[in-house]
């Protein structure tokens, strides 16, 4: 077991896994400075409590467990909701560069996921963002095979809905 | 990469800033020693307590009259504190933490995308409050700004507002349905309320603000010990009744605070019940009076009539000398004034509707609903847009000089280049009309027609004339008696009765006679048709149903104690002399008439014995109507 976390060891982890767990969080919370803070929060917990982890799966694996939980906890905190009382700008994560792309792609489906309930989201996170197969989900989000493919179906119903039908058909055809 | 991962990694976008900032404040937090269970840093400044509620609605009439000199001073100081109605709980005492309907309040708010917010603060009800709130220089903010909804119940105020929608236009219904998300203030307000963790823990704070000192704040503290998820964090948050939060600190790894910058406080906050009033304030002209506008088309002025039929139905018939005479009728449904009739009359005589015929027509266009909002707009059914472009204007007139309360509405018309503006004023109802055509010499537009109201009159419609009469004759609906001038007189019979009216009793000045037919309620109105010569009717006594003695003499001074006397005949309108008085001829004049009760009457004639009328005796001589 490490024991001993050096301190080139850790910036090399932050260097490795922010970009990743930053995305992950905002994903589940679409709000960057919340996504930015939880994950300051990720890390300083590793850094304080690193001798918990116990190596049975891989740091990106626990590193991600954390971030959701932490969303989670989020998304039900008392934070969260004076956020939202208050200024939440759900600032995007867009430079001018990104902005130009957006409007020429017209980032629907992205879009329509963002707005998709917190359940639904979080396995096309999963399923379609970090290519999980549907036993990795289940094990992941601690639900069984079955409801990870069930609620795939209804997540993929609800955009369906949401989407024009012929942006729909060429997803289905990639 | 599938198309899912493709678009959402479009849609994150280049995350280098973020990485940076995120390792720079992990390192920062531990090399500060990381106190246990560090948390949420920084950004919570960011988002935070921009909060808004503010604005005690009783008192805003004062806030609003303060205004101007509040930024520099001391704010007033209110007493939030009032007790729970049976009714209503502590509902009256919570909806102070809004500002009333249209407030525009900026924010200092420390954080890396934004300057800080500008909120706006809508009233959808009397129950729910919507605000938004934008980022000021925030590239990175939505640009419509994200929405909180609030529901202020009988004793807490709810954010109900469900994450992500970013819907405006919610029903009622709706809203009724959605669950609390969180309870952000709870009554009563005094110490020891408690709520989310947080507590009141004094109601007289001292506060400075970059917008002002408040001394009466209420301060709102994290409960020692509270156990909150997240760890290590407190919050201070200073709300002042009249003004809401006003100020908020943040302890934290790092600190920051947010705190009111300026507030323009928006329309007076009213209750949904209240709206129809709001309505009919700024819409309809007073009741009962006749509204006569000067300037116009061809210069030649118009005349508005306009008559409840209910409290729901309002008739309005508009004359101009050209374009003859329009009749229109509104719906008050609610928050809105609807259009539901519209047709041309030959006469100013009002058609006469039934509840079941009103009921039956269908709306036209809404013409304005409550709360009025800049922006607001109404579409015409001839597909004219108006949009109302300020809510507490002003307008000038010649005769009513400068109105305040004003609503503007305006109408640009792009492709004939007409530019039209209607003011309608609190308490007048639409007192201005402009009209602009584009100058094409400098493209700009300039005022070609102005119509605006210059008198207010007694509603009535003329009658067929009698050319032998000395009257000209009207008739109206309604009539206002606050200048009677004698008792009513009820007829023989007790189906009219009549009174004269314009100057009160014992008064100087002019005198319409009023006929009510106490079967139809209708009046009909006799009035002097020379009025060069300044004579009022003075005395009146019924003869029988269709007759009455009038007594018509100079309206001014004290040298005339009487006048003529006529009989006057209902049907016909005709007059006829019985004793007429010539003030450079006569030197007797008719001073009053009264029943005898046998078919006799009993006139008293003032007679002067000299030239300079200055000594006179009064006889009393009996007459006998004819058959």
């Amino acid at each position: 077991m490490n024991q001993v976390l050096d301190e080139r060891g850790f910036q090399k982890i932050m260097e490795e896994h922010t970009d990743y767990l930053l995305r992950l969080a905002f994903l589940y919370v679409k709000d960057w400075p919340a996504a930015e803070d939880i994950i300051q929060d990720v890390f300083i917990t590793y850094y304080q409590k690193f001798e918990q982890f116990e190596e049975r799966s891989s740091l990106k694996t626990y590193l991600s467990k954390i971030t959701v939980n932490k969303c989670k906890d989020y998304l039900k905190s008392w934070r969260y909701r004076i956020q939202i009382l208050t200024t939440r700008f759900s600032a995007k994560p867009k430079n001018i560069r990104n902005r130009l792309v957006e409007q020429d792609e017209k980032l629907e489906l992205a879009e329509a996921v963002l707005q998709l309930p917190l359940k639904y989201r979080e396995v096309i996170i999963y399923y379609y963002f970090e290519e999980f197969s549907v036993i990795e989900v289940s094990q992941q989000l601690n639900l069984s095979e079955n409801t990870v493919k069930t609620r795939l179906r209804k997540a993929r119903t609800l955009l369906k809905d949401e989407l024009k039908n012929n942006q729909w058909e060429v997803l289905l055809h990639e | 990469m599938n198309e899912f991962k493709k678009q959402l990694m479009a849609k994150i976008g280049d995350m280098t800033e973020q990485k940076s900032r995120v390792i720079k404040r992990v390192n920062d937090a531990l090399d500060s020693k990381p106190r246990k269970g560090f948390a949420w840093g920084y950004y919570v400044t960011f988002a935070t307590f921009v909060g808004i509620f503010v604005l005690g609605l009783i008192v805003l009439p004062n806030l609003l009259n303060e205004q101007a000199s509040l930024t520099e001073e001391n704010p007033t100081v209110i007493d939030p504190i009032t007790e729970p109605t049976e009714e209503n709980g502590y509902y009256e005492e919570l909806k102070q933490f809004f500002p009333p309907d249209g407030t525009v309040a900026t924010y200092d708010v420390v954080s890396f995308y934004s300057e800080g917010s500008i909120v706006t603060t809508k009233w959808l009800s009397d129950r729910y409050v919507l605000q938004i709130s934008k980022g000021i220089n925030c590239p990175e903010c939505i640009k419509e700004g994200s929405i909180s909804i609030y529901r202020i119940t009988d004793d807490s105020i709810e954010l109900i507002s469900p994450d992500g929608d970013y819907r405006t236009d919610w029903t009622i219904e709706e809203l009724d349905k959605l669950p609390p998300l969180s309870v952000i203030l709870k009554a009563p307000i005094k110490v020891g309320t408690e709520f989310n963790g947080l507590k009141i823990t004094t109601t007289e704070e001292k506060v400075t603000t970059k917008y002002g000192e408040f001394s009466n704040a209420i301060l709102v503290e994290e409960i020692e010990g509270y156990e909150r998820d997240i760890a290590d964090y407190n919050v201070i948050q200073y709300y002042v009744p009249g003004y809401g939060l006003v100020k908020s600190d943040i302890t934290s790894l790092n600190s920051g605070s947010t705190e009111l910058v300026s507030i323009e406080f928006g329309n007076e906050v009213i209750e949904t019940a209240e709206y129809t009033d709001e309505l009919i304030s700024y819409f309809f002209p007073e009741r009962n009076l006749q509204y006569n506008f000067i300037g116009g088309f061809e210069g030649m002025g118009s005349t508005v009539h306009t008559y409840w039929l209910s409290e729901q139905y309002v008739q309005q018939l508009v004359g101009h000398k050209d374009f003859g005479i329009a009749e229109q009728i509104y719906r008050i449904n609610g928050n809105e004034i609807e259009l539901i009739y519209s047709s041309n009359q030959t006469t100013f005589k009002p058609t006469t509707w039934t509840t079941e015929q009103l009921d039956g027509l269908s709306k036209i266009q809404t013409e304005l609903r409550a709360p009025f909002n800049i922006g607001d707009e109404y579409i015409t059914s001839s597909g004219q847009r108006w949009t109302i472009t300020e809510t507490n204007g002003t307008v000038n007139t010649t005769a009513y000089g400068e109105i305040n309360n004003v609503l503007i509405l305006e109408n640009i018309n792009e492709e004939q280049l007409i530019r039209s503006r209607r003011y309608l004023a609190k308490g007048f109802g639409e007192v201005k009309y402009e009209l602009e055509f584009v100058n094409e010499e400098n493209g700009r537009y300039e005022v070609t027609l102005t119509s605006e109201l210059a008198s207010k009159s007694q509603i009535m419609f003329e009658l067929e004339q009698n050319e032998q009469s000395i009257f000209g004759v009207y008739e109206a609906n309604q009539y206002d008696f606050t200048a009677i001038d004698s008792e009513w007189e009820l007829s023989p019979d007790g189906t009219k009765r009549a009174t004269l009216v314009g100057r009160a009793k014992d008064f100087e000045g002019i005198n319409v006679l009023v006929i009510e037919d106490l079967a139809t309620k209708k009046f009909t109105i006799y009035k002097l048709k020379d009025e060069s010569i300044q004579n009022t009717p003075k005395d009146l006594e019924w003869i029988d149903t269709k007759r009455l003695y009038v007594i018509v003499g100079y309206g001014f001074g004290t040298v005339t104690r009487g006048g003529s006397l006529y009989e006057l005949e209902l049907e016909s309108h005709s007059t006829t002399p019985i004793v007429e008085y010539d003030a450079s001829t006569s030197k007797e004049e008719i001073m009053s008439i009264t029943s005898n009760g046998d078919g006799t009457f009993t006139y008293e004639k003032h007679i002067y014995q000299d030239d300079e009328l200055n000594y006179g005796y009064v006889e009393e001589n009996i007459i006998s109507p004819t058959e």
